[in-house]
């Protein structure tokens, strides 16, 4: 058993609380030593208002990340590409020869998106591949 | 239907219990996929996919609830049908399969792109609290497509999906025709509307909870003796005609 199973099971037991109306509550539990309507009602909103500020907080998390990200996508197509175009298009070819990896019709559909082979093209295709982790920028540095 | 991950949890463990929280490009990036916008000449959307990360490249010309129906629908590859080589060219076609055929296994895979893209936009832990009381009607699906963010037609159709009263949602082109229907589960399969309406003018005339003659757009002969709720409202391209049966009795008698 996971956490992540746990979790989940959590999470499908908290739904059916909140969803239960605090009749259908109070019918499950009956009266005699339990809380009372007033009480069963009181901590239903309590618990409401906690789930909703920790939904409320993972969101902002994920957001945040999220931001954090496109940032970094957005500095690395902002630093001045090392490579030259005749070094990019020898990287594609080199990542075209990888077919475990390569998804078939890769170029076509890269190509779809480009503007008829110019090199804006190809600069597009090489960090395309960059970005599914079919070209390692790095990789020929350490060899010059 | 059954995916590979359900959309409605996919939103939950990001946090999202709001429909105005529901963005599909956070969605994506939780997914490890990478969204573009560009133009595309003959493709709404596609996708490149290796066997750990995506790019989804959606088509920047169309609306953008169009342009947010194609990101979901493009997810819905990427959570359903990602393996070794993934790459899908999904064209408007694509894009509005519903029914699958038995005999075509490309077609299936869209139908089920399609519904995820739909769960994901209007996924059912959100969605069914804004069913509440609502109505049947033209009001109520533009009130959906506005607190959703998107299209009348889709919102319609998961509407109809989800609804706890026995409705049916018909689309027609200009001319009459019938393009495509559906019914949600409480509708006997036995019930079909027509193939083509007569006197487009007054069929299409713009309703909203309108009770009508259910022969006027079901196909049985019985269907006179009956009636059903009509609102009829227009997408910019077809006709569309929600019915809903007041009395459920009736369904059983068509």
């Amino acid at each position: 058993m996971t956490q992540a199973f746990i979790n989940q099971i959590n999470e499908y037991v908290i739904d059916a609380t909140l969803e239960a109306s605090d009749e259908e509550i109070f019918a499950t539990i009956g009266d005699v030593g339990y809380p009372s309507k007033q009480d069963i009602h009181q901590a239903r909103a309590t618990i409401t208002q906690a789930v909703k500020e920790q939904r409320q907080y993972r969101l902002f998390q994920k957001k945040a990340a999220f931001q954090a990200y496109k940032q970094e996508q957005k500095n690395i197509r902002l630093i001045p590409l090392k490579r030259s175009i005749a070094e990019m298009l020898s990287d594609i070819v080199a990542a075209m020869q990888n077919k475990d990896k390569v998804p078939k019709g890769i170029i076509l559909a890269f190509r779809e998106q480009g503007q008829d082979g110019s090199e804006n093209d190809i600069v597009e295709i090489w960090q395309n591949l960059m970005e599914l982790g079919l070209i390692d920028p790095n990789a020929n540095d350490t060899n010059k | 239907m059954r995916f590979k991950q359900q959309p409605d949890d996919i939103l939950k463990r990001l946090g999202i219990y709001e429909p105005e929280d529901i963005d599909l490009d956070l969605v994506a990036y939780s997914l490890n996929a990478d969204v573009k916008r560009t133009t595309l000449s003959d493709c709404e959307g596609n996708i490149i996919g290796t066997d750990e990360k995506a790019i989804i490249t959606v088509s920047n010309d169309a609306d953008p609830r169009r342009q947010r129906f194609s990101l979901g629908h493009e997810l819905g590859h990427w959570v359903n049908d990602r393996g070794k080589n993934l790459t899908y060219r999904c064209d408007t076609n694509d894009m509005r399969q519903r029914n699958m055929s038995k005999n075509n296994f490309r077609q299936q895979k869209e139908v089920r792109a399609n519904q995820f893209s739909a769960e994901l936009m209007m996924p059912i832990h959100i969605f069914s609290r804004y069913l509440n009381n609502l109505d049947i009607t033209t009001d109520s699906v533009n009130y959906l497509a506005n607190e959703f963010n998107v299209s009348r037609t889709s919102a319609a159709i998961r509407f109809v999906e989800v609804s706890s009263y026995p409705c049916m949602i018909i689309c027609w082109d200009k001319t009459g025709n019938r393009r495509w229907f559906f019914r949600n589960s409480i509708v006997p399969d036995s019930i079909w509307p027509h193939i083509r309406v007569m006197r487009q003018r007054d069929a299409f005339t713009l309703s909203n909870s309108l009770e009508v003659d259910a022969d006027k757009w079901i196909d049985s002969e019985r269907a006179e003796n009956h009636t059903v709720i009509e609102s009829v409202f227009s997408n910019g391209y077809d006709f569309l005609s929600l019915i809903w049966w007041r009395n459920e009795e009736q369904l059983m008698l068509i």
